[in-house]
């Protein structure tokens, strides 16, 4: 199957359980400036988990002697982080509203990396052009059962088909919804609240200076923008 | 042998295969080894001595060189040589990462064609010594004859000079090389200088994307291409640079970003002698 494909059984599959979910494309020019090096080093990861016959020319996603640092991206489990995105905006809005952070996030949605099993090309990973990212039609609940009777269903349509496949979610942007400045605390609040309450390992990734400001250093605590996601590290506190 | 005979052989092989490119010179790169502070205050010494104050001024005020050379304190020695192993391994796989490259083009049905660019030619010698430039040589002198107090305390400085290979360029814009006759005249290079100690090393470091200015198509689709290249190839490419081109012919409310005409797909900063 290619990342097309996948991508439409993934529609197909949510239409099948009546789910008001839309799968919307992203476009190469919707993404941010910013360079998400961290995703894309998670997408080496998977591919070189699944290059263990070695038919594939991948490279370790960091250098031997970073590597007992890193934390491995689960390769085997396709939705996962599909899954735990349902779980994450949530607790993103109400902690949000709960702290009266007046924040406001953008989502970054989803990359999708696939492997035919038995592509003998030299070349058999496959990435879907741009992405996609979830749209909620209406605001009726989405339970647990339902999200996982789809990844039980999507799976087993990809091991029937012989393809593996990933989707990586790329984490939020957040900012102020005001003209104001985004206190560092607030960004690393949110993080941790995911990584306690879903023991999912988020982290502040990056963050994003307005035009004209000093550069930041240890003792910044103000910024216009943050972008948070899932860690490559094992260890929390890291990257930053 | 001299790197000045080496250039004449390359080119009597490059016209003999009919090769549509020049050969340019490469530059003379000088590597400081050492603790990350002394290194940099030990370059910037040699290359006050060497170019003079105004180059060191330029140098380190505009990031200017005026000259054939290049200099570094952030890679040793042996980090150079293993860059250059693994760009000449990536090397033999290019016609085939092209390939991909331009079916993930035809996929998107983009209005962009694909060339080689940044072909280099790097000379590793058995014994440095013996290849030399006349440039070389002088720095070398110079680094002897400075004063042994002014190098920065300690004893962990060490410097290499070493000259920066040959680069091929395309003789007329928009007029791709076959780059099976590109990789007979380094293997007819190897065999003629081989006995001399000196080993050639074929270095493909990036693809040019062309398009028309006046057809619209954002920078960022050149960027998710090379996202997807390297994901798929697991070699690192990168639009590193992207621009309208000449000045003529612009028209108003053109951006560099919409109405790009070339966009340079590198790999990572691979070749440490540019």
């Amino acid at each position: 199957m290619t990342p097309q494909e996948v991508k439409e059984l993934l529609i197909t599959v949510i239409a099948e359980q009546k789910l008001p979910i839309n799968i919307i494309d992203i476009l190469p020019t919707e993404k941010p400036d910013v360079k998400d090096y961290t995703t894309e080093t998670r997408i080496k990861d998977v591919i070189h988990q699944w290059n263990s016959d070695g038919k594939i020319h991948t490279q370790p996603p960091g250098e031997g002697s970073i590597m007992e640092f890193y934390t491995k991206t689960d390769a085997n489990t396709p939705l996962n982080e599909f899954l735990d995105y349902f779980k994450i905006v949530p607790l993103l809005e109400s902690v949000i509203t709960d702290k009266e952070m007046a924040i406001r996030y953008t989502d970054y949605g989803f990359r999708l990396v696939t492997l035919h099993e038995e592509d003998t090309s030299r070349y058999p990973i496959k990435i879907l052009h741009g992405g996609f990212r979830i749209e909620k039609t209406t605001e009726g609940e989405i339970s647990t059962s339902q999200l996982e009777d789809i990844a039980d269903r999507f799976e087993r349509v990809l091991k029937e088909k012989q393809t593996k496949a990933k989707l990586l979610h790329r984490g939020f942007k957040l900012e102020k919804e005001t003209e104001q400045t985004l206190p560092l605390a607030h960004v690393k609040q949110i993080t941790k609240l995911i990584d306690e309450t879903l023991n999912i390992n988020y982290v502040m990734d990056s963050y994003n200076l307005k035009a004209g400001s000093e550069i930041g250093g240890p003792n910044m605590t103000e910024c216009h923008s943050a972008n948070i996601r899932i860690s490559c590290w094992r260890y929390k506190h890291r990257h930053w | 042998m001299k790197s000045k005979e080496v250039i004449e052989i390359l080119r009597s092989i490059i016209q003999e295969l009919a090769l549509p490119v020049d050969v340019g010179d490469g530059n003379t790169l000088l590597i400081v080894e050492g603790a990350e502070q002394k290194a940099k205050q030990y370059t910037e010494l040699i290359l006050k001595h060497w170019q003079g104050e105004a180059a060191l001024d330029a140098y380190l005020n505009k990031n200017q060189i005026d000259g054939y050379w290049r200099m570094t304190h952030r890679s040793t020695l042996s980090e150079i040589h293993n860059k250059i192993e693994k760009l000449a391994i990536a090397t033999h796989r290019v016609v085939e990462v092209k390939e991909v490259l331009q079916s993930l083009i035809t996929e998107r049905k983009l209005p962009f064609e694909v060339y080689y660019a940044d072909i280099y030619i790097a000379i590793l010698p058995d014994n440095p010594s013996d290849y030399q430039t006349d440039d070389m040589k002088e720095l070398e002198t110079v680094i002897q004859e400075m004063q042994q107090d002014s190098i920065p305390e300690g004893n962990d400085l060490k410097t290499y000079i070493r000259h920066g290979g040959f680069k091929l360029y395309q003789k007329e814009d928009y007029v791709d090389v076959d780059f099976s006759l590109v990789q007979q005249a380094a293997q007819r290079l190897q065999s003629e200088i081989e006995k001399h100690g000196l080993n050639v090393k074929l270095l493909h470091t990036g693809f040019e994307l062309v398009k028309e200015r006046e057809i619209e198509v954002h920078i960022s689709e050149a960027v998710e291409l090379a996202f997807r290249l390297t994901m798929m190839t697991g070699i690192n490419y990168r639009v590193l640079s992207y621009g309208m081109g000449s000045i003529e012919g612009r028209k108003h409310g053109w951006t560099n970003e919409i109405n790009w005409k070339k966009a340079s797909l590198l790999n990572d900063r691979a070749y440490p002698y540019t």
